[in-house]
């Protein structure tokens, strides 16, 4: 039986919304700044608006919903989702005012795109958008990779116990420490240090290729963040292939692969348990399918007849890939080029790469490293199971940050989420056929959408039919989110409708 | 934070010699170092692994060129 939810449910659900538009207003300081500093007043008027209408959504719901309960599961998993729907209603609105968007729904799409560091966008005229847009764009990844709602837990919510269950329906189910702010400070304490140590290395090499000061720093900063959190926007509609530099394509690999690590790895690896890093399952499962779509890859180049020299299969083969792999998005090639040049083949090997993704708990997204280790070893202990006595009992484990023995709810629950991204994935392209793109093209950016990759083989436009980017808006919402909130945003919804009024729960 | 008198410790209840703030400042400054050195090596660590991973995935690339050639 279905309860509909009382009136102090929904004050709950309510207050938490409110806070987390409260932190997209606080983040929206940072682009004004900018505006500001860059005399950019028009810019200043757009972010203006958009935190006083933050400001006024947080007042109104405090003083609507003011209430004393704590969340339970249920409004935890509420507020991670719908918050994020309303965050990408409340973000959009810069984006709209500057003038860059053919309409409202773009917007949303190029927030939800940022949010959930996907780095697909529809913005028109990239290269000539102001500096507070830029910085928004950047900051909105940056942010969403952390997740909006650790950004909440850190500065706007008590240290409850209903704090642990809206930052775990975030899709991060893993602590780094016991306690949930503390867990979402160390995040930011190892997002900062790497912003700072980041941001040096890809300023001097910016400098090095002869990009004047005050636009290096900008650079620097906004490719930072771009690639640390997984998202691949860049400020050039080229992304990096505008800065046509070995040593940025470097430095911006190893950044985005380390930001597709575990949060909970690199406080291990930061606080004296280094050899996790040769152990966790992880690591593991990605050096092992990197090594496999590389070789898919390879296959497919060297059928084509491109890229020749070992510099181009490093900085157009092995970039491209481990980008998507790791569900960044920053690419090195012309759209048209995955077609054009990769071909079908090497196309499928990045598709596959992308459908994988990165760790969980990470600022990736995708199947994620951890599931595919669970699953083979789930498989392998089946396999050692059929040929050994029947009497024999086998276990399998897996390592990530400590062993974990696989039982059947574990498995059950890594099939059920595979199958989940699996089916949007398939969804996604079945639509892009039937809009009349080529089958590669049409799962192509079904895959980078729903594994929150960015990667795009040019069906991603202005142009593309209204239906698709709604689709592709909420695919990358539920992949973001890992399902559970959506499911249950869903839930509530049919419980609203369909629901057992109760007097008191 | 500084040197507590209310604390056990800084009674000598414990047996241990008191601590003077100067003393406590120099082994927390010495901590606080400490621990940036940890996370310095922990980011070379991780540093390090991508490049070990990157350079699979270039190996992998330029045999199977090789092979096909």
């Amino acid at each position: 039986m279905i309860f509909k939810p009382t009136r102090e449910d929904l004050k709950v659900i309510g207050q938490g919304i409110g806070r987390v538009i409260l932190g997209v207003g606080l983040i929206m300081l940072i682009p004004l700044v900018v505006a500001v500093v860059s005399t950019e007043w028009l810019a200043v008027i757009d972010f203006l608006i958009g935190i006083f209408a933050c400001v006024a959504f947080w007042l109104v719901t405090e003083m609507t919903c003011k209430t004393n309960r704590d969340l339970t599961w249920f409004h935890g998993l509420i507020v991670a989702s719908a918050g994020w729907l309303t965050a990408m209603f409340f973000g959009a609105i810069p984006h709209m005012l500057s003038g860059h968007f053919k309409s409202y729904l773009d917007a949303c799409f190029d927030l939800m795109s940022g949010y959930t560091t996907t780095g697909l966008f529809l913005l028109q005229d990239l290269d000539h958008v102001s500096h507070g847009l830029n910085m928004w764009r950047h900051l909105l990844t940056y942010a969403g990779g952390q997740g909006i709602i650790v950004i909440a837990l850190t500065f706007l919510f008590a240290g409850t116990a209903g704090a642990f269950k809206i930052y775990a329906s975030e899709g991060k189910e893993e602590k780094l420490l016991p306690n949930v702010i503390r867990t979402a400070r160390a995040i930011w304490m190892i997002s900062l240090t790497y912003l700072v140590v980041g941001s040096v290395f890809l300023f001097v090499a910016l400098l090095f290729e002869g990009m004047p000061a005050g636009r290096g720093f900008l650079h620097s900063v906004w490719l930072f963040m771009g690639a640390w959190s997984t998202g691949g926007f860049a400020p050039q509609s080229l992304n990096l292939l505008y800065y046509h530099s070995l040593w940025i394509e470097i430095v911006t690999l190893v950044i985005f692969v380390i930001g597709s690590f575990n949060f909970v790895l690199h406080y291990s690896v930061w606080t004296r348990r280094r050899t996790e890093i040769l152990k966790n399952i992880e690591i593991r499962s990605f050096a092992i399918t990197t090594a496999v779509t590389s070789f898919v890859l390879a296959i497919g180049l060297s059928k084509g007849g491109v890229y020749t020299t070992i510099s181009e299969f490093l900085r157009k083969g092995v970039y491209n890939l481990i980008s998507g792999h790791t569900t960044t998005g920053n690419a090195t090639v012309y759209s048209n080029s995955f077609v054009g040049e990769f071909g079908f083949i090497a196309m499928w090997g990045i598709i596959i790469a992308m459908a994988i993704g990165a760790s969980a708990a990470s600022t990736g997204g995708g199947f994620k490293g951890l599931r595919v280790g669970i699953l083979t070893k789930s498989l392998w202990g089946d396999i050692k199971g059929l040929v050994s006595p029947e009497s024999a009992v086998v276990r399998e484990k897996v390592h990530h940050v400590r062993d974990i023995w696989l039982d059947e709810a574990l498995v059950k629950g890594t099939m059920l989420i595979l199958l989940s991204y699996v089916i949007i994935y398939f969804i996604g392209g079945i639509l892009g056929l039937m809009y009349g793109y080529e089958p590669s093209v049409a799962f192509f950016d079904a895959v980078s959408a729903g594994s929150n990759t960015g990667l795009s083989t040019g069906l991603t436009s202005p142009l593309m039919p209204a239906l698709l980017k709604v689709w592709y808006i909420f695919v990358m919402w539920a992949g973001r989110l890992e399902f559970l909130s959506i499911f249950a945003l869903f839930g509530m919804a049919v419980a609203v409708v369909k629901g057992k009024r109760v007097g008191r729960r | 934070m500084f040197y507590n008198a209310k604390h056990p410790r800084g009674r000598g209840e414990t047996g241990r010699a008191r601590m003077s703030n100067d003393t406590v400042m120099r082994s927390q400054e010495a901590s606080r170092w400490r621990r940036w050195l940890s996370y310095a090596l922990g980011i070379l660590i991780e540093t390090a692994a991508v490049l070990v991973i990157s350079g699979l995935a270039l190996l992998v690339i330029i045999l199977v060129k090789v092979i096909m050639k």
